[in-house]
Formats: C-alpha cells, structure tokens, sequence
C-alpha cells in the first residue's frame, strides 16, 4: 500500500500522472508534460511537492560530536542557519545516503531521501552508543515544499514576514507561516535559484495553494518527479541508486569534497583513506549523446571489445535537445572512445564537462 | 479520460489499427501517449521490412522512457511516417492521425478481425489503471 502525502488529492484532482516512488504515490507529471515543466523551472518557477522525503532531527549535548562521528561531513564548526552536503558512509566506505544537514539553533535537521528513510534511522540509532543525543524521525509530521527557478524569490519574499533579507546560498532562516513555524532555506536539486520550505505537514496544502496563487503571475506550475530528475541530471547532481549505493564509494563520483579526512573519527574513514591511498578504480565521467541516441540507466559502455563500466543515469536533456549520460567506468580510459551499447547496437559516446548545463544557483 | 475511436480495432500492447484499402494503418493510443509522455524520438521500421505478429517494430524514446511498437499481425512494411523524424510529438499531439507510425501489408485481413474492438481495448486500460 502505497503511502500519500497531504496533496496528493490535490494532485490526482489536477489530472497529474501518478506513480510509486520509494513507498509514496507521487505526481510524475502534469498535465504539461515533463519537457513543459523542465522548461518552465529553467525559466521561470516551479513547485515541487517533496513530502515523501525523511526529516530526522539530532539534538541534545554531544549532537555534534555525535554527527561528526557518523557524517563525513564537518557538522562541529557549522554556525546556526547553515546547510552542508554530507554523506552516510558505512564502515567499509560505501554509502548509505546522502543528505543535507541543517544547523538550527535548537537542534540539527537532516534531510534524507525518501527511500533509505526508514534504513538511515535505524543506522542512526545503532551507531548512537553512548553519545548524549537524542535522534527522532520527524518524516511523518513534517514536509517540504520546493520553490525552484529564477522567479522563485520574487515569489517568495512578499510571503515571509520579515522577507528574505540577504539569505544566501546553502543558507537558511526560520520564520512562520499560518502562525505554524518554518524552515526556509535557499537550496535546491535543480541548479537554479531556489527554496526549500520545511514546515507541519498539515499546513502544507495551506502554503502550497498559497504558493501557486502568488506566483501565477510569475508563470510558476507544480512540477513531477520526472522534470525533478531531468533536471538534477543536466546538473549532473549525484542521485542514490544511480551514482552513490553501498557498492558506490563517494570518492569514484566525485564526492571526495563531502569527506572530511582531517576529522579526527568517522565511520568509513579508514576504508576511505586506503581507497584514497590505492586510487579509485572506477570514476564517474559525463558524456553527451548525438543523432537522437537516448542514453538509459544501466545501458554498458564499451571500449574497443570490451565492457568498461555501465550508464548510471541517462536522459534527453530539455535544455540542449541531446542524450546526456554519467557513466561508471574503469580508470584511465581518458583518450579512448567510448560506445554505448543500445539495443544490440554500438552507438558513439562523447565525453564531455559537469555540468552539463550552466548552473545558475545564486552562489 | 483517454479517446478510443470507436472505428478503430486495438491491441493489447497498446496499438490501434485502421484499415485503409489494401494497406493497414499503426500508430499507438492516447493512453499510450499520455503514458509515455513527451515523445523526443521514434525509430522507425525500413519500407520492405518484413515481420511477424508480435515482433518489435519501432521504437519511441521519450523523457521518460523508452517502449516498443509491436506488429499486430505478419506483414510488410509499406510506409513510414517521416514526419515524426523532425516531429516525434506528433504522436502527443494528435495520436490517430498525424502521429500515424507506419502502414503496412497483411496477406490476410481476416486475422485483424482477432484484434480488440474499442469497448474491448477500453476494459484492457481500465484494468492497467
């Protein structure tokens, strides 16, 4: 039985494509279409219904020592009102998730995907110890809203009490609405400016229509979970099961950044720090696609008669008209050619620079 | 609600079927376009490719996926529509006429009468809703 969010009546009654996603029945697309809906977030705004992702809050004495110990990330030096990238790493240095982590006054936030909810908080508990912490799921009472492209401030600003002020980037404020307290950040999966708003799941129908009225004049829609992926991919932001599992080490995707190896301890830094010792095996590499060849998640790549590695996302990309792809491949394949294999068929690859779309994140 | 011309005969894999004189028309349904979404691309069968009932024919890439066209009976290709080559969201667009996939040659018509009529393909979409 597939679980809903609170608008997903709102979302059925607009006639939107709905499909399972990580236990949740979600809106894939509208009406509009997935190409629409891309366009529109790229040009002007889009609301994004992400109730189904988990919410676990970290407080007490020793959080962020605590935090410090099971993230990759540093948590210990965060000012209030910060946003980092982290990784979940296991002991042997694959990943059990990454998430964002928000440094509030009270407590920390950390904002998970909605399929290793249930697996990250049980992980967080197990490896609590004797840490004085308090960890609780927050998933089933609160939700998030994205408020994603370049019009999204406009919209936002006159709706927060005290407006937006100077919030930057992987920054975020704490305000209110409908007198129900809130978590406003400037973040975003989408590679435009943007907000994430974290607040009760029952005030979230409330803001979302609010939201929708405010910005029609800004040609803001409500966008699926297809036009949410097309557009993490021209980004080439990294996705869990695509291109981070427990299989995957973040140092082969390019996530080392997420890795603090100065921190004293945390779990999977000796795995990680032998991987970084021996080099990494395998990298992840950006390629571009012509003549109407659709690169597909899971689809091999070839050198020569050989398979190197396989395709962890792919799609059409709306923004450039092409097959856009990141791929898992050996190392040290940089001057070869790459081929995808698509149906029986050899097709050429072209390697090609993250991202694959000009960000326009207000940095 | 999708459209299911009643004039048409269906498949189970989501084709529709018109016979035009001596030659069949394919393309696929509404439901099946509006299930697959934005079409970016259609690979279509050659003029003279043969096939058999069931094999694929053509395939359609769209944002969200790739599918299958399969052949509804035995025949020959006759004609490929080209235009989706510069215009694949045709088959968004207008599913029954201009977004016509291909044509071909059945030896014998009478195995089309095998084929769902809409009040049959209606009850196929019903159950996969």
């Amino acid at each position: 039985m597939l679980k809903h969010t609170p608008l997903h009546s709102w979302h059925v009654g607009e006639g939107a494509n709905m499909t399972g996603f990580a236990g949740y029945q979600m809106p894939l697309h509208y009406k509009g279409g997935i190409l629409e809906e891309h366009r529109t977030v790229r040009s002007r705004a889009g609301l994004f219904d992400l109730c189904h992702m988990g919410q676990i809050q970290v407080k007490g004495r020793q959080a962020s020592e605590y935090l410090d110990y099971v993230l990759t990330q540093r948590v210990k030096d965060m000012p209030t009102g910060l946003v980092r990238y982290s990784l979940l790493s296991t002991f042997d240095g694959g990943t059990i998730d990454d998430l964002m982590v928000y440094k509030r006054k009270e407590d920390y936030l950390l904002v998970v995907n909605a399929a290793n909810k249930e697996v990250d908080f049980a992980w967080l508990l197990e490896q609590k110890g004797l840490f004085d912490v308090q960890i609780t799921d927050l998933s089933d009472s609160y939700g998030i809203i994205a408020l994603q492209g370049p019009a999204a401030e406009n919209i936002l600003a006159p709706l927060v009490a005290d407006g937006l002020g100077n919030l930057k980037y992987l920054r975020f404020l704490e305000t209110e609405f409908f007198e129900v307290p809130a978590t406003v950040s400037r973040t975003g999966y989408t590679g435009t400016d943007g907000f994430e708003i974290y607040l009760p799941l029952q005030a979230i129908p409330a803001l979302w229509d609010l939201l929708l009225k405010e910005g029609k004049s800004f040609g803001l829609i409500p966008v699926g979970l297809g036009a949410r992926d097309t557009l993490r991919l021209e980004m080439g932001y990294s996705l869990y099961g695509h291109e981070l599992s427990r299989d995957i080490n973040p140092l082969e995707v390019g996530l080392g950044y997420a890795v603090k190896f100065d921190k004293d301890d945390f779990i999977g830094k000796d795995a990680l720090e032998k991987i970084k010792e021996q080099g990494i095996k395998r990298e992840l590499v950006a390629f571009k696609t012509e003549n109407k060849v659709i690169p597909r998640a899971g689809y091999k790549i070839v050198v020569g008669d050989r398979e190197v590695g396989y395709v962890t996302s792919g799609t059409f990309s709306p923004t450039l008209r092409h097959g856009i792809a990141l791929g898992l491949v050996e190392v040290g394949l940089s001057e070869k050619d790459f081929y995808l294999e698509m149906r029986g068929q050899l097709k050429a690859l072209k390697r090609t620079k993250l991202p694959f779309v000009e960000s326009s994140v207000k940095k | 609600m999708s459209k299911i011309p009643s004039e048409l005969r269906y498949t189970r894999t989501h084709e529709w079927v018109k016979v035009d004189g001596d030659k069949v028309i394919v393309g696929i349904t509404d439901y099946a376009q509006s299930e697959l979404g934005d079409v970016v691309f259609v690979e279509l069968p050659s003029e003279g490719d043969d096939f058999e009932a069931g094999s694929e024919i053509a395939t359609i890439e769209s944002v969200k996926g790739v599918s299958e066209i399969y052949a509804p009976a035995d025949g020959v290709v006759v004609e490929v529509n080209e235009e989706l080559e510069n215009v694949p969201e045709l088959i968004n667009e207008d599913p029954y006429k201009d977004g016509w996939v291909y044509t071909f040659k059945v030896e014998d018509m009478s195995v089309l009468e095998d084929l769902l009529t809409a009040d049959e393909y209606e009850a196929v979409i019903k159950k996969e809703e």
